[in-house]
């Protein structure tokens, strides 16, 4: 054991026998391993804000459908599903596509019943007033950065209308800490969405929260009611359950971020090579070393625990840096050109808080992953140079 | 250059695990905080958002599926092209059969008979 | 005297069936005994170092035997021949220091294997360089030593493990007169001890030192000194 421990030791020291070659190892295996901590973190962060907009969303979403594609539904189906068993509450809601300013930026904007409007919450600065005679928004952050957009701004119509156009003012600026999927959010009434989109009595979706228990009998009994007549020609109902959306977000490592696993084990391949080539560069000094070693009485065994020693540590330091950099990139940088490349939307410096969580299970694969790097690109060589006669090493 | 190692070294390596270990122990907990305010705004505004977008301009399910079950660069001219819409392959739906179960013909429980 | 180590019809042939093919010894036999000096000599490229290399167990024979203490090193594991690298001291030619090592370090690396700690380990490369007139240098590194005192830390490294054959190849041809002349009292004072001694060398000085002078050619054993 102490023989053990004696030989662990020169592994250790040997880190700095050869810096140059002990920190390209490092930087390749960062290379590697930082955007995919990040990118795993940025997945883990988006899924617990998805999960939460399933948990705390309505049980059932109801929208129009024809000819299977989503459609407007009139808000006369509200009573409708209001009267069914079970059913505690029916909102409706608007959301829908804009572009607003010279850059034709996008925005979603989002029309609820004025009474389901925010008052007092931490995430909102700013909130509608009881009357105006102006179209009133709740802006997301990204977008008010986009558009210099504050509290008080007012923006000229930017919509046209049977009713004719208004204008609109910023009452409010959500918090960066809310949600990402505020960032491009213009939040109103229903009214105000609905002339805006010029679609009176059409709402996009039906918002139904139900009695425990209740939500499959419920869906069935929209499905099986009459189709709504429209001047457009029959919509039918189309419902989404809450664990039917939550089978989108599955949890198994073979489903979610498969692709993004699949090239990332081929990154970590090209890795292996680079290590490889790395080791290569400094082989002729590493293998004279090797050969010395040899030739005064140290067993091959001996060698490569020693480049065993010395690989852990380098993939030991190269997991750890690349664990503190992934969460400076995700916290501080605040996931600074890589958000945009996982989320679809975002500028280059996210204007919005983003989610993100570093759990253990990626990160201890992260360090098997850069130990099997380190490892075959190092003990490899190692190894050949270990098992040639000592005078042909040296040479 | 030294057999027993050098302080700085066994420092360096033992500081900068132990920093991970501790940002790995403080980051996989959610932040109290966001969480509360991320269920505040679920609860207003009834779920919106599920996916990784932030805007309705090109893949309508990477926002949210409730908003619209089918995406138009899924059914690609690209063999395997259900895999290639950037928007939506991205991070959270990768399973795209599962989205199968929003379409409005999912109702339909029993596959047809020949009588 | 018994004898310690002999080579029977040893030829070594480097890169067998190749153009490049070089017969570096051919059809060698000899043997050394326990507590003798024995030198090689001869022009370069006649196989003096390859011979060393074989009597070192740091290489094979392509043919014939190899024998310590009448056991054939062609036959043992690689791990058995380490053992036996253990119970011989090799002095190379180009001293074959570990430039990142402190000079007490390289003289000691070969016993970190042999179980001895870092503390004892020091003391004895502390000892070997005052013998050696090197105390002051215990922790410089090589390439700040000059030629001589390089040569000597690798005495000290071979000498170190108290082995019971010193191999020194050349160990005077990178040396100026004063500093071969210390060697070779080193080496002297060493042999005295018992220790027997294997030298391949061109320098009459260390040719003087040995008891038997064995002169190759173009990888044959040409002629013997006694």
């Amino acid at each position: 054991m102490r023989l053990f421990l004696e030989i662990a030791r020169t592994g250790f020291s040997a880190l700095c026998l050869h810096p140059v070659r002990s920190g390209v190892t490092i930087c390749v295996v960062m290379s590697i391993l930082v955007p995919y901590l990040a990118g795993v973190g940025l997945s883990h962060g988006l899924r617990d804000v998805g999960e939460d907009s399933l948990r705390f969303g309505s049980d059932l979403t109801v929208t129009g459908t024809r000819f299977g594609r989503a459609v407007p539904i009139p808000l006369s189906a509200v009573d409708a599903i209001r009267r069914l068993e079970g059913v505690i509450e029916v909102v409706p809601r608007i959301v829908g596509a804009l572009a607003l300013g010279k850059n034709r930026e996008p925005a979603v904007l989002v029309g609820l019943p004025r009474g389901r409007l925010p008052k007092d919450v931490s995430w909102v600065q700013g909130q509608f007033s009881e009357f105006s005679t102006l179209n009133e928004f709740i802006v997301g952050t990204q977008l008010a950065t986009r558009l210099s957009l504050e509290i008080g701004s007012i923006i000229p119509p930017f919509y046209r209308s049977a009713k004719g156009e208004r204008l609109s003012k910023v009452v409010g600026v959500l918090s960066p800490e809310a949600p990402l999927w505020q960032a491009n959010l213009m939040l109103t009434t229903l009214e105000t969405a609905s002339q805006v989109f010029d679609q009176p009595d059409q709402v996009t979706c039906l918002l139904v929260s139900c009695r425990p228990g209740y939500s499959d009998q419920i869906k069935t009994a929209i499905l099986r009611m009459p189709a709504l007549d429209s001047a457009q020609g029959t919509i039918r109902y189309r419902v989404a359950s809450k664990h039917e959306l939550a089978s989108l977000l599955p949890s198994g490592w073979l489903h979610r971020e498969g692709i993004f696993h699949l090239h990332f084990v081929l990154a970590f391949a090209a890795a292996i090579l680079a290590v490889l080539v790395t080791s290569g560069a400094g082989l002729s000094e590493r293998r004279r070393e090797i050969g010395i070693l040899k030739a005064t009485g140290w067993q091959t065994d001996e060698i490569l625990l020693r480049g065993v020693v010395e690989s852990v540590l380098l993939c030991l330091v190269a997991a750890s840096a690349s664990i503190v950099v992934a969460f400076v990139w995700l916290k501080w940088l605040n996931g600074l050109w890589i958000a945009s490349v996982f989320l679809s939307g975002v500028d280059a410096v996210p204007g919005f808080k983003i989610p993100f969580r570093l759990v253990p299970v990626p990160v201890l694969l992260a360090f098997v992953i850069s130990a099997i790097v380190v490892l075959s690109g190092t003990l490899y060589p190692t190894w050949r140079a270990a098992i040639v006669p000592p005078r042909d090493a040296m040479r | 250059m030294n057999t027993t190692i050098p302080r700085w070294i066994l420092v360096s390596v033992i500081g900068l695990t132990v920093t991970a270990s501790a940002i790995v122990l403080s980051e996989s907990r959610r932040n109290p905080v966001a969480a509360g305010q991320s269920r505040e705004f679920q609860q207003m505004l009834g779920g919106l958002g599920i996916g990784p977008a932030v805007d309705l301009s090109r893949c309508t399910l990477a926002f949210d599926p409730r908003l619209g079950p089918v995406c138009d660069s899924h059914f690609g001219p690209i063999s395997g092209g259900e895999f290639v819409c950037p928007y939506h392959a991205c991070s959270v739906f990768v399973d795209s059969p599962a989205v199968k179960v929003l379409l409005p013909w999912s109702e339909v429980t029993t596959d047809a008979t020949v009588p | 005297m018994s004898v310690l180590l002999e080579i029977r019809n040893v030829s070594k042939i480097h890169r067998p069936g190749t153009r490049a093919e070089v017969r570096a010894l051919d059809d060698v036999s000899l043997s050394v005994e326990s507590g003798s000096c024995v030198a090689f000599t001869g022009p370069s490229g006649s196989g003096k170092s390859t011979l060393l290399a074989l009597l070192g167990a740091l290489e094979r024979p392509s043919h014939g035997l190899v024998l310590f203490k009448d056991r054939d090193l062609h036959k043992d594991s690689d791990a058995e021949l380490t053992r036996i690298r253990r119970k011989l001291g090799f002095i190379f030619q180009d001293f074959a220091l570990i430039p990142s090592l402190a000079v007490w370090e390289n003289i000691t690396y070969p016993l970190i294997p042999r179980g001895m700690s870092a503390g004892k380990r020091l003391t004895l490369a502390q000892s070997l360089l005052d013998d050696l007139g090197l105390s002051d240098k215990t922790y410089e590194r090589p390439q700040q030593l000059s030629g001589g005192e390089q040569q000597r830390v690798a005495i000290a490294r071979a000498l170190a493990g108290r082995p019971e054959v010193i191999l020194a190849d050349e160990a005077t041809s990178n040396l100026d007169d004063a500093a071969a002349l210390e060697l070779m009292a080193v080496l002297k004072k060493t042999h005295a001890a018992g220790t027997t001694l294997i030298l391949s060398t061109h320098d009459p000085r260390m040719l003087a030192m040995a008891e038997t002078v064995y002169r190759l050619n173009a990888g044959r054993l040409v002629a013997t000194n006694c």
